[in-house]
């Protein structure tokens, strides 16, 4: 009976209790509440991050390049502006989808904290790790897909800019898109996935030795008993 | 010696007993910490749905403002979102969010609303795809292993508490020698045991009843008594099926050792080995359709669509001379252009989704075939019914969110065809979403089946184990 209700309390309670625990020593937010976050700041900028300013850019290239009309840059001021709209917006996407990410990892850590309790949650983070199904590879591939897509924009905004001036309606050849390299994902090395979970690997080494020690002597207890 | 007698020795018995009063006071923190987390994950519910309500009212007046700025002589704030433009207002910058407010007792069991969404935005944009969404922004890792709720704590652990009291309630006499001596007062075995269990479920049940209803109290759940009604008989039918089988295997006459392996092997094989199996057996006969096939057929659709829309805007008008107003397609607007063309995606990703519901349909119908074999998939699907966010409930509000997105489109689409312009004057006319919760009498049709089965399965266990403890007779 004993064993038993140290395997509900390892294998039932114990995960859903850190479910709990972790989620209220970071909560994320809801979904509503980011997407207003997101909504709002991209619409106005944060302190430090300002929204681009078309004619900003554009008064700024006029200097830059010496001229007096935006007909007269050898540059798209769309292109321009597009691109560092989009350079304003992904730092936005980072600040918000960083802070989660980070939330996402800090609740992780509270499962792997609470093994010290009960050594399933180290097993289950150690063999999502090995498995390649943990937070931290997910968001290994979720940011190279997002750099993948970020060079795509810039690639394409950089297109628009170089190749067509301010007003023209420019249409890219399929030579543009040839030169765009396909996605290619570098899964991380198993250093680094172990790296990330040294924190269970310790706790499965407490419990081993743990268990070793609490056994060895209560079988030396009972032999002289 | 009458039951009352007994029951007043238990009461001594308990109370002299340190570890089954630790093991009581365990479980009700458990059900005390289990419904402080039902009741805060209710609150952070409501805190959204008022967040989303907020949201619809805040877009709406946004949109006023920038219309009667137009109207006064103003330019929109870009030229891409020119609220005039029917497919702007019915669009994205004019969404309207549907939302579910929690089941009237979700405090008592979290289900399935933490992995459903519970509000959709709708416009013209909404289709197939939409519903497909996540809901919730949430950790993966906390979404695997779910919630500790009151609804787990009674499917999974009650039992266990069940099995701690009572797996020697006869056996544990005859160990202890104690068993001729209470025969030889005027009572029978059957009398002994019913009355001990019966304390017990007394003490067991009370505290699981308890509880529940003190977490009702707290969320107002009271305004739907058929519910609780509900929840307490789920309770109820499924606490005594384990004092039965508990007194079952007391009348096999074995020791308490063997009792307790017999017993927790039950709790296994019924509770965590059958529900499981069944889960996964419906995933590996109907697998879903991945979401990339959903993505690509999207893709595909959409470039199709575009390179053909003059064709597909005649066919659309064609198909639905309702909307079409006197509307000729060769002299058609770009809006209504396009709004062909997404109408044709639309249709393409029905016939995607189509594949996908039809799996999930037989993966329910392939658990709820099989839900019978175990008495805890059987007592938590009354739980989450009576609480109101199991399927049912969430399968009602996406079919009326569907209707309303219908409704959102005839509003619209008229106008985008006409290539007509709006004013401020429209804005308080707009569809708006109200869900309509289904009839208690529904609920408990449906509920009457899983409890039903539970009442018939109690029943069986309980002659069973009356037959065997008719035939103990004493010790030896």
């Amino acid at each position: 009976m004993a064993l038993l209700g140290i395997w509900v309390l390892n294998g039932l309670v114990a995960p859903r209790v850190a479910v709990d625990l972790s989620k209220w020593l970071h909560p994320t937010p809801s979904a509503v509440e980011f997407a207003r976050t997101m909504e709002r700041e991209i619409g106005s900028g944060v302190p430090g991050i300002e929204r681009p300013d078309r004619g900003e850019t554009t008064a700024r290239l006029l200097a830059e390049y010496g001229v007096e009309t935006v007909d007269d840059l050898p540059v798209n001021v769309i292109g321009v502006y597009l691109q560092e709209s989009e350079e304003f917006a992904n730092r936005i996407f980072d600040r918000n989808y960083g802070a989660l990410w980070n939330r996402f990892e800090r609740q992780g850590v509270v499962h792997e904290a609470l093994s010290v309790a009960a050594p399933l949650l180290a097993v289950r983070t150690l063999s999502m790790g090995l498995a390649g199904t943990d937070v931290e590879q997910h968001r290994h591939f979720a940011t190279a897909a997002e750099e993948y897509r970020r060079d795509l924009m810039r690639r394409m905004n950089g297109d628009l800019a170089e190749n067509s001036r301010t007003g023209e309606t420019y249409i890219a050849t399929a030579d543009t898109w040839a030169e765009v390299p396909p996605f290619q994902y570098d899964s991380p090395s198993l250093g680094w996935v172990l790296q990330n979970r040294t924190l269970s690997l310790a706790m499965l080494g407490l419990w081993l030795i743990g268990a070793f020690l609490v056994a060895g002597s209560l079988v030396r207890r009972a032999e002289v008993a | 010696m009458t039951l009352r007698t007994v029951l007043r020795n238990e009461w001594r018995l308990l109370r002299a007993d340190r570890a089954l009063g630790l093991v009581l006071g365990v479980f009700a923190l458990l059900f005390a910490y289990a419904l402080a987390n039902g009741i805060a994950w209710v609150n952070f519910q409501e805190g959204t749905v008022a967040a989303a309500r907020e949201g619809n009212v805040e877009r709406v007046q946004a949109l006023e403002a920038e219309l009667e700025r137009i109207e006064e002589g103003g330019r929109p704030s870009s030229p891409f979102r020119d609220p005039r433009s029917p497919s702007v207002l019915g669009g994205a910058p004019g969404a309207h969010t549907a939302v579910l407010d929690p089941g009237p007792l979700t405090a008592l069991a979290v289900g399935q609303t933490d992995l459903l969404p519970y509000y959709y935005d709708v416009s013209i944009q909404t289709n197939e795809s939409s519903f497909l969404q996540n809901g919730e922004i949430e950790n993966p890792l906390n979404l695997l292993v779910g919630r500790f709720d009151l609804a787990f704590v009674v499917v999974y652990l009650l039992p266990l508490l069940i099995l701690a009291l009572s797996f020697n309630v006869l056996s544990g006499e005859r160990e202890q020698g104690t068993l001729a001596l209470t025969l030889s007062q005027p009572v029978s075995v059957r009398g002994v045991v019913g009355a001990k269990l019966a304390f017990r479920a007394i003490l067991v049940m009370g505290l699981a009843l308890g509880v529940s209803l003190l977490g009702v109290l707290f969320t107002g759940g009271f305004g739907s008594p058929g519910r609780v009604a509900l929840w307490c008989a789920a309770v109820a039918a499924y606490a005594l099926f384990w004092f039965t089988l508990a007194a079952w295997v007391n009348g096999l006459g074995r020791s308490s050792a063997w009792n307790a392996t017999v017993l927790v092997g039950a709790w296994l094989l019924l509770v965590v080995v059958l529900p499981a199996g069944v889960n996964i057996t419906a995933g590996l006969l109907h697998p879903l359709p991945s979401r990339v096939e959903m993505i690509t057929a999207q893709r595909e659709a959409s470039n199709d669509a575009v390179n053909q829309r003059s064709e597909l805007l005649a066919r659309y008008l064609e198909d639905h001379p309702e909307l079409a107003g006197g509307v000729a397609a060769d002299e058609a607007n770009r809006a209504a252009l396009a709004w062909a063309a997404t109408d044709a995606v639309n249709r393409r990703l029905e016939e995607v989704t189509s594949v996908y519901d039809e799996r999930l349909a037989a993966q329910r119908t392939l658990v709820r075939r099989y839900r019978f074999l175990s008495p805890a998939l059987l007592a938590q699907e009354s739980l989450l019914d009576a609480a109101g966010t199991g399927d049912a409930r969430f399968t009602r509000f996406r079919s009326q969110v569907r209707e309303f997105a219908e409704h959102w489109r005839t509003f619209f689409v008229p106008s985008i065809l006409a290539g007509e312009r709006m004013t401020a004057e429209v804005l308080p006319g707009l569809p708006s979403f109200r869900f309509v919760d289904e009839q208690m009498r529904e609920v408990t049709v449906r509920a009457a089946v899983p409890l039903t089965t539970l009442g018939a399965l109690l029943v069986l266990v309980g002659a069973g184990a009356v037959l065997r403890l008719r035939r103990v007779t004493g010790p030896g």
